[in-house]
């Protein structure tokens, strides 16, 4: 156990830093114990060797490398930092506004497509999904945008028993007029005003009047 | 010249001190660079490093075993010092704490530096073949025209050294080759002055047993 003890401490008995009474032990110890003994000779030289190693120099252009890399990371950081502290406040809330609208036109336009008119539509009763067709047929020839479900549909993908909706500018519903007339659809007169109008086109025979009663 | 400084002079001019005038004269200095460097002077920054390039980078090496990988750290070090200097409240010397930031992020990259040899390692090593802890650091190999040169012991040392665990080698280096004080490692490593000596001695012993068969 004197041993076990006494080896712990054998690197600072080589180092020269312990007090005189721990090194005056080790010193009693060592002249009974080769092991230890040995070891202090092991120390010695390897300490020696060690701290005999030469401390390697940084590159010749190690400051200058180590500048261009902050050069780099700072104008990185700065740009966006300055970008930002540049702005007075208005400016700021200007810029989170434009990008706040220009981000809900694109998710609009993305999602639905525009609807140009928002005044009370008229509708077309039509007997069922063939008259549906036709109307449809009619108003893709009218030079009229036919939409399902708020949606640009080709002419002859309409199904039976949907809702349509045509959307259209005033020379179209002259023409689509003209055109349901010897149908038996008559659209009536174009309305007041310019720009585009929308015409909801909805069967008699699966959808209920809107008042409850029937035609 | 402040104030502190004059009376400093006057003070010791009478007196047979010139040590302490000049240890105190180096405190002031250092916390003159200090101030500079907390408030941004880019004069400062290069000061910095023309002081301290060597240490940084040669405590890199003798911890990584690798100069590439030790200047890209040593670089990251004074870059992070760029930013963490506001931080530095003088409470250890300034090079104290550059080496506490150094053995910081050189223990960061051996973690990194092993993951990524484990990660490329093949799945069924054989029986003896070095460990992946083993060929990041053994990668100061020697070369013919090093042995050539007479530098064998030096190569066999730096070897050596490598294969220690990064915890026996960062106290090796530390003390045996920074020359540290035990206060200094206290406070690079976070380790309890027992630790330490323990640590330190079992790390010397095991250097030794490697060197055995060459000393
Ligand atoms: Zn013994």
């Amino acid at each position: 156990m004197e041993h076990e003890r006494m080896s712990e401490r054998l690197s600072e008995f080589v180092e020269g830093t312990l007090a005189a009474q721990e090194r005056q032990e080790i010193e009693t110890h060592l002249a009974s114990c080769v092991e230890c003994r040995r070891d202090v000779e092991l120390l010695r030289r390897t300490l020696s060797l060690v701290r005999g190693m030469p401390r390697p120099s940084a590159p010749a252009n190690f400051s200058q490398a180590l500048r261009r890399r902050a050069r780099k990371g700072a104008l990185a950081r700065a740009s966006i930092t300055r970008w930002i502290r540049l702005m007075v406040p208005w400016e700021a809330a200007l810029v989170v506004l434009l990008v706040a609208v220009g981000g809900l036109c694109v998710f609009q336009l993305l999602t639905h497509q525009i609807r140009p008119v928002e005044r009370a539509a008229p509708v077309l009763w039509v007997q069922d999904g063939e008259g549906l067709r036709a109307v449809a047929r009619a108003a893709w020839e009218a030079g009229a945008e036919v939409r399902l479900l708020g949606r640009r549909v080709p002419p002859d993908s309409f199904l039976s028993a949907t809702e349509l909706e045509i959307l259209l500018d005033g020379p179209a519903w002259e023409r689509l007029r003209e055109r349901l007339l010897p149908l038996g659809h008559p659209l009536p007169p174009r309305p007041a005003g310019e720009g585009l109008f929308v015409i909801e086109v909805k069967p008699r025979a699966v959808a209920a009047r809107p008042d409850g009663g029937v035609d | 010249m402040n104030c502190f400084e004059q009376c400093l002079r006057a003070l010791t001019w009478a007196g047979p001190a010139p040590i302490l005038f000049s240890m105190l004269s180096q405190a002031t200095s250092e916390r003159r660079l200090v101030r500079a460097l907390q408030r941004g002077d880019e004069a400062a920054f290069d000061e910095l490093v023309r002081l301290h390039q060597h240490k940084v980078f040669g405590l890199c090496v003798r911890l990584l075993g690798d100069r590439a990988e030790a200047e890209d750290v040593a670089q990251e070090v004074f870059l992070s010092v760029f930013v963490s200097i506001r931080t530095f409240r003088g409470e250890s010397l300034l090079s104290t704490w550059l080496y506490r930031i150094t053995r910081n992020h050189c223990l960061n990259r051996l973690k990194f530096l092993k993951r990524r040899a484990f990660d490329r390692q093949k799945p069924l090593a054989e029986e003896g073949e070095p460990s992946p802890v083993g060929t990041v650091l053994a990668s100061a190999s020697p070369r013919p025209d090093q042995m050539a040169e007479g530098r064998q012991m030096e190569v066999l040392l730096e070897r050596a050294i490598g294969e220690l665990s990064d915890e026996h080698r960062e106290l090796v280096v530390l003390r045996d080759l920074e020359n540290l004080s035990y206060e200094e490692i206290e406070v690079i490593t976070g380790l309890a002055e027992g630790t330490v000596k323990s640590r330190l001695h079992r790390a010397r012993m095991e250097l030794a047993r490697k060197l055995s068969p060459y000393l």
